[in-house]
């Protein structure tokens, strides 16, 4: 640099101008000049000085030649009319600038270098220029990509409506929670589902639900932004919260804010108001998982449903007491199939004998080592529809004991509770009839116990064809609900099983009172009457005074199984059965 | 990738057309680049056939821009944002203004991916210039892109170049309200700099001209010309026209070493300051 500036104080020879004023035109007109005409022609000069003082120098070397045809692609004089005109101008006019013949000579070996240097240079700028492509695409499509994986990713996280992260987001920021939370971290979950989502869809119809879904999306947005918390759309009309806690109520105002942002969301005239049921769980991080506090919280969620609430909390009780229903649901057709449910046996008294004058069958199910009554599985029974098959078992197995009894001597009123969801089955009837037949139990021997609701209403056939096949209909738990005395005098009821609450209530007078007109009229009415939870001397007392002849308790005897009624049978004093 | 694309762009990574020129490379052919593809070369040789004063022309246009980054800079002007900056060779405008103030900063901004990147990679290790992608057709996302508000400095006066562009965006595109847009965006004293291909002035240039355009309706970048009258009509009242208004790019301040140089009518090109 220092050198050339030092050249470039040198002036050139008026005819040496000359030669770079044509060489700078010629190489303007064979391609653009980036960097403007004086600069070219300047450098130009510099260029002719450096090739002149080859020409003299002692002793000679080539080398100079080759630099020159470099720089002048350097100089971005490159295409290839720059080095044809270079040529032809340097072979016509550099003879006379050199002067001497040894000088002379040498011009076709410095040519030659500019020819070499030109074409070297300019062939690496090529091959840089395409390499140097080739590096820029292979980033720009290695960008694209990395475009497309961030799309990608963000539509596999995210609810393509809300735009809010979706549930594989909301798993994976648990999970994340999850593994760096300090020992006493806590953490609140709660999730949040539209109320009446179905009609809301149909007040807005499909676009504007659209609308609607990313108005919330971007409200619950705002509203992470604002309180720290993490917000998740789970599909449809459901959402999460996830919040850092100390305690439960932290989640609840938390889940409060989410609730006010959504219920303002709704866009347009007509803003149906969003009603939200919730699920909250709240507790200590370290050591749960993800899943679980979905899990729970949709727990919650299902108990606010089930339980016509705005908003239930997980309770692991009531968890436990769920799952462990869930799991005899599932256990039931198996036991069923296996017969690991059988009747128990409640004796049924006459109160001025002491003699056992009948028996209730009570279904028990032998499961995992336990012995479980009817209060553990019929409701379950009844919604999984599996209380027919259970129910006709029952009467079944009960049948078959009754003759057993009966021919041990022991004519015995064998009685069996039917569920409301039998009597709704048509063929009842036909069913009773054939397994009376099978069994050999006299018809009257059996007395169906019905309990006392509005149902009993809808089925009156069933009941009348029961009665007509000679089967006792008895009324069960008379006095809990609908004892509507009525609808009884219109029925074949043979029987009232008065519950066991009136006795419980007895000290009282008024309960007094019903207990004996109850026995009045069921006398006029020509009912016999049961009462059942004889628990103690007074409660048995108080019924025989009142005129109570039949009766059933702890007192007089627990339910228990078959061998056990047939030992106290036998202990009876012999004499004649009723 | 195809198989023709193989053999022929062995190196080039799938996801990258080279079956149809691209704007920003045939124009690095025509100034003498190397940054282009055979369908570019060819693309430019065809034009240059119907017309041959078409690399004047664009010689003339780089050479304005040249000349009005260094009247910019003169005129106390140190940012810069060059939309539709094409491919980094031959005379970048960081080149010039930073070779006139070595504080000056420029924001590139080019629609081609391919143009980005290459100048990205140019500009890697010069935290005066920056480039990134962007469509004149959509102004605000260019104005308000993070990398440009770090760089530039909207309370200052900043130079906005659009140079041989605006003739790529068609009348639907709303190219008047493209610059005033720009406009707002600026603060008095800012400049924009157009320049535009206009009509030529014999019957004889302007047919060979049509022959031209014609070619490039078949590329992604179709030209629309403009004449003067209509070039001044798209700065809109928010920008006057300093001397000389709207010349060809040939007489807009000549290098008086290039006074010879053949004139070029068909190169607009006008210089106007947001008032
Ligand atoms: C002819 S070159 C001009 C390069 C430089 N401004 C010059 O004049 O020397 C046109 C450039 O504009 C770019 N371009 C075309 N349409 C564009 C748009 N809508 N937005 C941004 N750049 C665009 C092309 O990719 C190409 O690089």
């Amino acid at each position: 640099m220092s050198d050339r500036a030092a050249d470039a104080a040198r002036p050139l020879s008026p005819e040496a101008q000359a030669v770079a004023r044509r060489w700078t035109a010629d190489v303007a007109a064979a391609g653009f000049l980036p960097a403007g005409r004086g600069r070219a022609r300047a450098a130009l000069e510099d260029l002719l000085r450096q090739l002149l003082d080859a020409v003299h120098a002692e002793p000679f070397n080539p080398a100079p030649g080759y630099q020159i045809g470099r720089r002048l692609v350097e100089l971005r004089m490159s295409s290839p009319a720059v080095i044809g005109s270079t040529i032809a101008l340097l072979a016509e006019r550099l003879p006379e600038l050199a002067g001497d013949p040894p000088g002379r000579r040498r011009i076709p070996h410095l040519m030659a270098g500019i020819a070499a240097g030109f074409s070297a240079a300019q062939r690496s700028a090529a091959v840089g220029a395409a390499e140097d492509m080739n590096r820029s695409e292979k980033l720009h499509w290695r960008r694209v990509q990395a475009g497309y994986q961030e799309q990608l990713r963000h539509t596999q996280l995210h609810d393509p409506q809300s735009q809010l992260p979706n549930r594989a987001h909301l798993l994976t920021h648990l999970t994340d929670r999850i593994a760096t939370a300090s020992p006493d971290a806590r953490l609140g979950v709660g999730l949040l589902s539209i109320g009446d989502f179905a009609e809301l869809s149909d007040t807005y119809g499909h676009d504007d639900l659209d609308l609607l879904l990313a108005a919330i999306g971007a409200r619950l947005q705002q509203l992470a932004a604002a309180h720290g918390c993490f917000v998740a759309h789970l599909g449809d009309d459901l959402f999460a919260l996830v919040v850092a806690t100390g305690c439960l109520d932290d989640l609840a105002k938390a889940v409060d804010h989410a609730c006010h942002a959504l219920a303002a969301s709704a866009p347009g005239a007509c803003q149906p108001r969003i009603r939200t049921v919730e699920g909250l769980v709240e507790g200590p991080l370290q050591g749960t998982t993800a899943q679980a506090w979905i899990r729970d919280a949709r727990c919650a969620l299902g108990w606010a449903r089930h339980d016509r609430r705005d908003r239930a909390c997980y309770d692991p009780a009531r968890a436990a007491a769920d799952l462990r229903r869930h799991r005899l649901t599932g256990a039931m057709p198996t036991a069923l199939d296996r017969g690991d449910f059988m009747p128990h046996f409640q004796p049924i008294y006459d109160l001025r004998s002491r003699r056992i004058t009948g028996v209730e069958a009570l279904a028990r199910w032998r499961h995992g080592g336990q012995v479980l009554s009817p209060h553990d599985f019929i409701d379950l029974a009844e919604q999984s529809g599996q209380i027919c098959r259970l129910g006709r078992s029952m009467l079944d197995q009960a049948c078959r004991q009754a003759v057993i009894w009966r021919e041990q001597g022991h004519r015995l009123t064998l009685s069996v509770n039917l569920s409301p969801h039998q009597l709704a089955e048509p063929d009842l009837p036909a069913t009773v009839a054939g397994l009376l037949h099978d069994t050999g139990l006299p018809a009257a021997a059996l007395q169906l116990e019905i309990t006392e609701s509005a149902a009993v209403e809808h089925h009156h056939q069933v009941i009348n064809d029961l009665a007509g096949i000679g089967v006792q209909i008895a009324i069960d738990d008379f006095g809990t609900g609908y004892s509507n005395l009525a609808a009884l005098s219109r029925l074949p009821v043979r029987c009232l099983k008065l519950d066991q609450q009136f006795i419980r209530q007895a000290p009282t007078a008024q309960a007094v009172t019903v207990l004996r007109h109850t026995r009045l009229l069921c006398q006029d009415l020509d009912i016999e009457v049961i009462a059942e939870g004889i628990e103690s001397a007074g409660d048995e007392r108080l019924l025989t005074d009142l005129g109570y002849t039949r009766g059933q308790g702890f007192r007089l005897a627990r339910p228990a199984p078959a061998h056990t009624v047939t030992q106290l049978l036998a202990r009876q004093a012999p004499g004649a059965d009723p | 990738m195809g198989c023709a694309m193989t053999q022929s762009f062995g190196w080039v990574p799938e996801g990258v057309d080279v079956t149809v020129p691209d704007a920003s490379r045939v124009y690095d052919y025509a100034l003498g680049g190397v940054h282009n593809f055979k369908v570019d070369r060819e693309f430019w040789d065809r034009a240059e056939r119907v017309m041959p004063s078409a690399g004047l022309i664009a010689r003339a246009n780089r050479a304005f821009l040249g000349r009005a980054v260094r009247w910019l800079v003169d005129a106390g002007i140190t940012q810069f944002l060059d939309i539709g900056s094409g491919i980094p060779t031959l005379g970048n405008v960081h080149e010039v203004a930073q070779d006139a103030d070595p504080a000056a900063r420029v924001m590139y901004v080019d629609i081609d991916p391919i143009a980005v990147q290459q100048s990205r990679s140019l500009l890697s290790g010069n935290p005066g210039a920056a480039v990134i992608e962007g469509d004149l057709r959509r102004p605000a996302q260019i104005l308000y892109h993070p990398e440009v508000l770090e760089l530039l400095d909207f309370s200052e006066p900043v130079a906005v170049l659009t140079v041989a562009v605006l003739h790529f965006i068609p009348d639907s595109a709303g190219p008047a309200s493209i610059l005033s847009k720009i406009g707002d965006a600026l603060v008095s004293g800012s400049y924009l700099v157009v320049s535009h291909v206009g009509p030529d002035s014999t019957p004889a240039g302007r047919q060979a001209q049509q022959q031209a355009v014609k070619l490039y309706e078949n590329t992604p970048t179709p030209v629309i010309l403009r004449d003067a009258e209509e070039v001044a009509a798209l700065l809109g009242p928010a920008f006057e026209l300093v001397d000389p208004g709207v010349v060809s790019a040939t007489d807009w301040h000549p290098d008086p070493e290039e006074a010879e140089d053949p004139p070029q009518p068909a190169a607009l090109v006008v210089l106007a300051r947001k008032r």
